[in-house]
């Protein structure tokens, strides 16, 4: 019995040494100036905030081809606010696209954040890149998108981390690690 | 009144006469002519050629001469049109306010040159006997660059009557208007260019290569020829940027500051085309506060409320003063600090513009110089926009920009443009520019093609070193294999596979209505911060199209990404923000500082104003390589596209790193910087502004909507 604790307490202590990032929390506190939520900001990203906190935008760093910076967008969707969709429509759109886009999605899965059950898939979208200059083409993007529901209404933050396709799995680990730290406001 | 709308009428006519064929030549104009002319778009080269826009060959000696006649008439026009709309709003030249009657004055003043003598007589009633003999001697003084004229054969009459106008030949070849047709391809569309100049190339036939011309003696300023002298600008000292900086008389005599001295253009060509700031800001400026909803930060103490110095007199005093300032005594600054020092104001922000009434947009569609196309598209933005229609059309009825519809002149938009140009006398000339359709190739094999979106214009090849592709899509007359519908709309394919779209007329208005914005933004001084700006200039432009495809039922009217666009943002609107949030921070949108926070004056940049023009410099350097590194960007994404050689693409970035390395910005004087920093300053806060207002109008409009 001690002989395969120990063997436990050997593969740990091994796998914290070679995935040092996953083992500890890294990043900069961070809070809009309404205070409804906290975060940790992933090392060199950085944020800015419009309307009064309920859009923040965290910008890393950009693809390749310079044409596209990834980012994370959060935004608070008020239920009863003016243009609120309720978070299943949301998620239907934003997983098929509209008539003629081309959207891949992977199925919806349920995540605890921030206490509550939220919802995250990930999705391709096809766009013309850059946006408004040429020369620009075909470029797919993909999007981590995460719902986080506040309790006892249908009010939700969606959280959507985008990126090119190219460089997308550098963020997976990353948006969990963002999703863990996420904390609304109860 | 009526006599006023008679010389419209006579100018239009003679505008239409003045098209006439142009051809190729070298002159030698004075500084006056050169400057007309560089308003209206043509080149003058070093060897002293004159080039229409687009031409391939220079004008000739009778080419320069319409030229001149074309460009007098139509400023001529814009000047009677501007006085026409003052005269409308005050109900009659009986009925004008001092203030109103100071801007005919100011109008025609800035113009009289350009007026014959017929047409001086009957606007002759604004001006004291003194004030016309001073004008008319101004008018006829010789020119300070006293060069050789262009023996004109038989200059244009500009003062003849309308019917002598209409008589007079190529009226008739110039009159004929293009029509925008969805279904004419490519090639028809490639025709549709509104500019001024590019009608007269377009009527000009293929003419001999240029001979010396002798100098004739220079015309009277009677003379209906087109006359080298300008009338100067009024005898008033130039006005630093309204708001920000203002002179405040003490016991001595105050100077007023100079403008702000232009911003420093690399020797080679880095400087961007588009978003010239103005010299000026605009001067009917009121105060509304700003919007909570547009706070950029965790708000800094009380942004509003932060204090403009006026900066007067010796730049010394204003750096100590500045500092007691940012030490806590600016409140406490004296007033009789010395015979000249600075005044603190709160730094206000333009109230919402005025709303701009239908008679007085369809009075200006049916006098202005456009197009039925363009009267169209403008018409649907009258009609039909929501957010910042007034914004867009007091620009338009103020400035009365140049619109045009035509390819290979936007550089790097693929959709519409604003060209921006500053005259000798410091007036910034707005052209806004359409394309009709874009230049297409497609790439890949079997069921992985795809489109790529390749720019048209020569000057985006020559200013990245490159050598253009020779599409045939993008040759003027290369005639298409094949018209077929497809995602781009009426597409014409051509022979070598490249491909030309057509954008619809309701997608063009929208183009139309954020390009409007957009050149608003840079007379305004908002572009400061170009997220914000866009922000305001996009979200009008999807309301637009909401309006549109609501109507239509449908929104197939869009191209495949604005389609996508739009849907994302009628699906959620914020999507559009995060979509500028990521495109435009990234390296080939070009921007350094696309919040424009580097704008932002907190107390902390207030307390070391000495360091202001090391600060602006070494922003201007940033500007630089931020266009280079955009620009090499492109290289290596038409390398990507196999429209360039590695080697080109290579040789395109040494070039461009070489020319980033040699750009310097020279240093501005303290005053003039902090004028020019605070000025930025009051763009980036009307631009958060705008933003917000954006957010309501966005949530208002779905808020009805759902």
């Amino acid at each position: 019995m001690m002989r395969k604790i120990f063997f436990i307490a050997i593969a740990a202590l091994w796998a914290a040494a070679l995935f040092p990032a996953a083992s500890r929390a890294a990043g900069t506190p961070y809070a809009p100036s309404s205070g409804d939520f906290s975060c940790l900001l992933p090392p060199g990203w950085t944020a800015f905030e419009e309307e009064g906190g309920a859009l923040v935008h965290i910008l890393g760093p950009q693809s390749p081809l310079g044409d596209y910076r990834a980012g994370i967008d959060i935004e608070f969707m008020q239920d009863g606010g003016a243009g609120f969709v309720p978070y299943e429509k949301e998620i239907d759109y934003l997983r098929n696209g509209g008539a003629g886009d081309h959207v891949d999605s992977t199925l919806v899965q349920a995540l605890r954040i921030s206490g509550t059950l939220g919802r995250y898939f990930e999705s391709n979208v096809t766009r013309v890149l850059p946006d408004d200059r040429l020369p620009a083409a075909e470029t797919t993007l993909h999007h981590f998108t995460a719902f986080v529901p506040v309790t006892r209404e249908q009010s939700y933050y969606l959280i959507d981390l985008s990126s090119s396709e190219s460089t997308y799995l550098n963020y997976r680990g990353l948006f969990m690690e963002f999703l863990k730290s996420f904390q609304t406001r109860q | 009144m009526t006599v006023l709308r008679g010389r419209i009428t006579a100018c239009l006519l003679a505008f239409c006469a003045a098209l006439a064929p142009l051809g190729a030549a070298a002159q030698a104009l004075s500084s006056a002519q050169q400057s007309l002319l560089s308003r209206y778009q043509y080149q003058i080269k070093p060897d002293g050629s004159i080039w229409a826009p687009g031409s391939s060959a220079p004008l000739d000696a009778s080419g320069v001469e319409a030229a001149l006649s074309q460009a007098a008439g139509a400023q001529r026009l814009k000047a009677l049109l501007q006085v026409d709309m003052i005269l409308d709003q005050s109900g009659g030249k009986d009925n004008l306010t001092p203030e109103q009657a100071e801007r005919i004055k100011d109008i025609l003043r800035k113009n009289w040159t350009y007026f014959p003598q017929a047409a001086r007589a009957d606007i002759s009633g604004y001006f004291s006997p003194e004030e016309l003999d001073s004008l008319d001697a101004e008018a006829a003084a010789p020119t300070a660059n006293p060069a050789p004229l262009v023996a004109a054969p038989a200059p244009a009459p500009e003062d003849s009557a309308p019917a002598e106008q209409a008589a007079a030949p190529g009226v008739a070849a110039a009159v004929p208007v293009p029509v925008l047709d969805d279904s004419s391809g490519a090639d028809s569309a490639q025709n549709l260019s509104m500019s001024l100049p590019a009608q007269a190339q377009a009527a000009a036939p293929a003419a001999p290569a240029a001979a010396p011309i002798a100098a004739s003696p220079q015309p009277p300023a009677a003379s209906p020829a087109p006359k080298p002298a300008f009338v100067p600008a009024p005898a008033q000292a130039p006005q630093p940027p309204a708001l920000l900086v203002s002179a405040v008389p003490r016991a001595a005599p105050v100077q007023p500051l100079p403008a702000p001295k232009p911003a420093p253009t690399p020797a080679l060509p880095l400087a961007p085309k588009t978003s010239t700031v103005p010299a000026a800001a605009p001067a009917a400026l009121a105060s509304p506060a700003l919007p909570s909803s547009g706070a950029l930060h965790p708000a800094p103490a009380a942004p509003m409320a932060a204090p403009v110095v006026t900066v007067v007199g010796a730049p010394a005093r204003a750096v100590q003063e500045m500092r007691a300032l940012a030490a806590g005594s600016a409140g406490k600054a004296s007033p009789d600090a010395g015979s000249v020092g600075f005044q603190i104001f709160p730094l206000p922000l333009p109230s919402a513009p005025p709303a701009v009434s239908a008679p007085d947009v369809e009075k200006l569609l049916q006098n202005a110089p456009y197009t039925q196309d363009v009267v169209f598209l403008l018409r649907q933005i009258e009609q039909k926009a929501g957010l910042g229609r007034n914004r867009a059309l007091g620009f338009l009825l103020s400035q009365i920009p140049a619109i045009v519809i035509a390819p290979r002149r936007c550089e790097t938009s693929a959709r519409g443009c604003v060209e921006t140009q500053t005259d000798a006398r410091g007036e910034t000339l707005y052209t806004i520019v359409l394309s009709p359709g874009p230049l297409l190739v497609r790439r890949g094999e079997l069921w992985f093609k795809q489109d790529d979106l390749i720019p048209d214009a020569p000057e985006f090849y020559s200013r990245r070193r490159l050598s253009a592709p020779d599409f045939k899509a993008n040759q003027g007359d290369a005639l298409a294999e094949n018209v077929q519908d497809g995602p781009w709309g009426q597409t014409s394919v051509y022979a070598d596979g490249s491909r030309r779209g057509t954008y619809s007329r309701e997608e063009m208005a929208g183009t139309l209505l954020q390009e409007l914005l957009m050149a608003a933004a840079a007379q305004e001084g908002w572009d400061a911060a170009p997220y914000y700006a866009q922000v305001y200039a996009r979200t009008a432009q999807e309301i637009f199209y909401a309006g549109e495809a609501a109507q239509r039922k449908d929104d197939d009217f869009l191209d495949p990404d604005a389609r996508l666009l739009y849907q994302r943002w009628e699906n959620d609107p914020n999507s559009l923000r995060d979509e500028l949030a990521h495109s435009l921070s990234a390296t080939r949108a070009g921007l350094p500082d696309f919040l424009g926070k580097r704008w932002d004056i907190a107390a902390s940049d207030l307390s070391n104003p000495t360091d202001c023009e090391l600060r602006v410099s070494a922003e201007g350097v940033d500007e630089a390589k931020a266009r280079e590194s955009a620009m090499k960007e492109d290289a290596a994404a038409l390398e990507r596209a196999d429209l360039v050689t590695s080697k080109q693409a290579a040789a395109a970035d040494a070039a461009l790193s070489a020319a980033a390395a040699a750009f310097r910005s020279d240093p501005l004087p303290p005053a003039q910087c902090l004028s020019l920093q605070q000025k930025k300053e009051m763009g980036r806060r009307l631009a958060l502004s705008l933003a917000g207002r954006a957010y309501a109008a966005q949530r208002k409009f779905f808020g009805v909507r759902k």
